[in-house]
């Protein structure tokens, strides 16, 4: 995702600026994600094919020795609250460079505490400005620390292009029948995904109609066991599908016969896989907890809002949005639309706004 | 409101303890109803006739603090905790041995939050042995405020259900009038916050989306009502919309009584205990996310729907979705019956019951 980023700011800024993406490992510990290509900007791998625990005094060592050449440069960091990219930044704002954060922590993602939080806007000293992924995490960045002129929105975007060419088809309305249409849901199975709650609604909308459509999951995690065991329990053995953890082709193949994403979790920085979904057209069942909603989400326009414990309106607006093409219709017509939001250009447009103020030498 | 729950106290405590409710003044100055008279437990006005004005805030402190000594040992529950008279008040029963309660239903998201402000409010809960809270989030605010979890019920923005009931005279939805027959209902002051230009404008959007639209009735007054009157004369609903004027409690049951969902389109809304009332005569309500209601009280899909408080289309299509099938009317009218203990006095018994045991036992 930082590839399609690095890749649009690269082209906006060609022959003016050099970007230089730089990342720890070239594997994710979290994710299964393939290792990415760069192309048009550099990418700089701190501890290539490395898939074991590295020290934080060598992560430090290593960031630091990789920023610190660049006298000129405007640096974004993710990751404000590990100690490597904290003192980094430190030190770079000690020596007079500017730094911004990128971020989309929101209030209400957990429980607070205004003095950890008070804590918190101290580890924000060394930035500039941020770069946030909506409405929420700008007003919590603004409590914590920055002023609206120093905060721009667009950090949680991807190329839409990109997944519209991966799916080789087009986007809903068009492309897949509306018949053969499936539920998706993409995501870690872990706890603050909710996929548990997901099934119970599932089962729900399946018991309510003659021919319920399919469910596909994709994603792996933790909580695969007990989630295979609650499909059997419910007895969806037949209507469930376990896709695995699924790469970005796949996903944008998999949203391009779906009807609509589900997305039912109960902590949810941003939900990147809203935006895979709008870009191929297809709304989207989302809980309040989800970033994403801020920008790109409006319900009875291009999907439907309904809480995270709340299993019945789940299984309402599935059977809702499955049952009258005309409003599936409208409603993939209401996530072409808001698919331009979540684009890289936002991205782009905000880093030019925030190192628009600083003077070159 | 708070009648309602003094009453629900002073009934559940009958032999046991005695309640009394101290109220600064005798009129409000942000609300055109009256104030209901006492029923079963004693009513202190401070300020039968005027209401004590920034100057006064020693002499207000005072007072207060001559009423609530004069109880002698007794578990005292404050709203309006920001009023520095109040602080002043429940500091000095706090070094008095008073235990001193908060009653608030403020969530982060209400307004713009800054840091010192928020630290200084912080001290300001310190008198306080614990809290009665309207919802989850206003729970949440508290805690992060420094309100220990375990000092923090659930249960302020409460009413009588058995009263609303009554004063509608009628059965709850979906008994009562008929489907076909109720109108949409708003009742809220004409404020910005309360969103009312956008309500107008989702109104006229549902208006295109069904064949036979439902009249939309509006209970309020305030500042904006030239400009709302304005904007329905602009949209060309001056059929459809009727402007009520700002009814008493009575009336708004009664009225409630004919409605088929209520809309709260509020973008600032603490709680909204109009979704209470709603509610207690069998309402799907369709309200903003900015409503502290939600937590509690509505889910969406099943007894009523929650729409962005910026989402006019979303609203209209809710509003038609309502307004065109009967079935789901009548399906979401029941689930309101299900939910509408939550918004019921007892819970406010049971907060304040948990929260003076907890002190008894702790002590």
């Amino acid at each position: 995702m930082h590839v399609d980023r690095c890749e649009a700011v690269a082209e906006h800024f060609a022959g003016q600026r050099e970007v230089i993406g730089i990342e720890i490992r070239g594997v994710s510990l979290t994710y299964s994600w393939a290792p990415t290509t760069a192309k048009g900007f550099r990418k700089v791998t701190l501890f290539p094919g490395s898939t074991k625990a590295i020290s934080r005094f060598w992560r430090l060592l290593a960031l630091w020795r990789a920023c610190a050449p660049y006298t000129q440069a405007d640096y974004f960091f993710c990751d404000y609250q590990t100690p490597e990219v904290f003192l980094t930044a430190v030190a770079l704002r000690l020596l007079g460079r500017r730094v911004y954060v990128m971020n989309d922590a929101k209030f209400d993602d957990k429980p607070r505490f205004l003095r950890w939080e008070l804590a918190k806007s101290i580890a924000y000293w060394p930035y500039w400005g941020a770069l946030v992924s909506g409405r929420r995490t700008r007003e919590y960045l603004r409590f914590l620390r920055f002023s609206d002129a120093r905060i721009a929105i667009g950090y949680d975007t991807l190329s839409i292009q990109r997944v519209r060419t991966l799916a080789g088809t087009e986007p809903a309305p068009d492309g897949g029948h509306f018949e053969g249409r499936h539920f998706t849901a993409i995501a870690r199975f872990v706890q603050k995904k909710n996929i548990s709650t997901l099934l119970n609604a599932y089962a729900a909308y399946a018991h309510s109609v003659t021919d319920p459509r399919a469910l596909h999951l994709c994603g792996s995690g933790e909580l695969e066991t007990a989630l295979r065991e609650q499909v059997s329990r419910l007895k969806l053995q037949d209507f469930v599908v376990f896709r695995g953890f699924i790469q970005s082709r796949e996903i944008a193949t998999t949203l391009a016969n779906t009807l609509s994403l589900i997305l039912p979790s109960v902590e949810e920085q941003f939900g990147l896989v809203v935006i895979e979904a709008q870009a191929m057209g297809v709304p989207v069942i989302f809980t309040p907890a989800c970033g994403a909603r801020d920008q790109l989400l409006r319900s009875g326009v291009n999907g439907f809002l309904v809480e995270a414990d709340n299993p019945e309106g789940m299984a309402f607006f599935m059977k809702l949005i499955a049952s009258d093409e005309a409003l599936w219709r409208r409603l993939a017509l209401g996530a072409l639309n808001a698919a331009p939001l979540g684009d890289v250009v936002h991205f782009v447009s905000s880093v030019e706004q925030l190192t628009a103020t600083r003077e070159y030498a | 409101m708070q009648i309602d729950r003094c009453e629900a106290v002073s009934t559940h405590f009958r032999d046991r303890r005695s309640v009394i409710g101290i109220e600064l003044a005798g009129a409000s100055d942000n609300h055109s109803s009256e104030l209901t008279p006492s029923g079963s437990f004693r009513k202190v006005t401070l300020y039968p006739s005027e209401y004590p004005r920034k100057c006064r805030r020693l002499r207000l402190a005072w007072s207060l603090v001559r009423a609530c000594l004069l109880l002698g040992r007794a578990e005292i529950f404050f709203c309006h905790y920001e009023n520095p008279a109040i602080l002043a008040a429940a500091l000095v029963l706090r070094l008095f041995g008073r235990r001193v309660f908060v009653m608030n239903s403020s969530k982060f998201d209400d307004k713009e939050r800054h840091r010192l402000r928020e630290f200084i409010k912080s001290l300001a809960l310190i008198p306080y042995s614990g809290a009665l809270t309207s919802a989850t989030q206003a729970k949440s605010y508290l805690r992060f405020l420094g309100m220990p979890e375990a000092k923090i019920e659930i249960g302020y923005d409460t009413m009588s259900i058995d009263r609303i009931r009554r004063l509608s005279g009628s059965m709850p939805a979906p008994a009562g009038a008929p489907f076909y027959v109720r109108h949409f209902s708003i009742v809220a002051r004409f404020v910005p916050k309360n969103n009312l230009i956008l309500a107008l404008q989702a109104y006229k959007q549902y208006t295109e989306l069904v064949r036979r639209p439902r009249s939309l009735h509006i209970v309020g007054d305030g500042p904006l009502e030239g400009q709302l009157r304005d904007k329905v004369a602009q949209l060309g609903l001056t059929e459809s919309v009727i402007f009520r004027g700002a009814l008493q409690i009575e009336r708004v049951c009664k009225m409630l009584a004919t409605t088929l969902a209520l809309i709260l389109p509020s973008s600032v809304e603490q709680l909204g205990n109009v979704v209470i009332e709603a509610q207690a005569t069998g309402l799907p309500v369709v309200i903003s996310d900015a409503c502290g209601a939600w937590d509690q009280l509505v889910r969406s899909g099943v007894n009523g729907f929650v729409v962005e408080a910026d989402n006019s289309t979303g609203f209209a299509y809710f509003m038609s979705l309502l307004s065109e099938d009967e079935e789901l009317w009548i399906h979401m009218c029941s689930a309101a019956h299900e939910k509408v203990r939550a918004g019921d006095v007892d819970q406010f018994v049971h907060g304040v019951q948990l929260l003076i045991g907890m002190n008894a036992r702790s002590n």
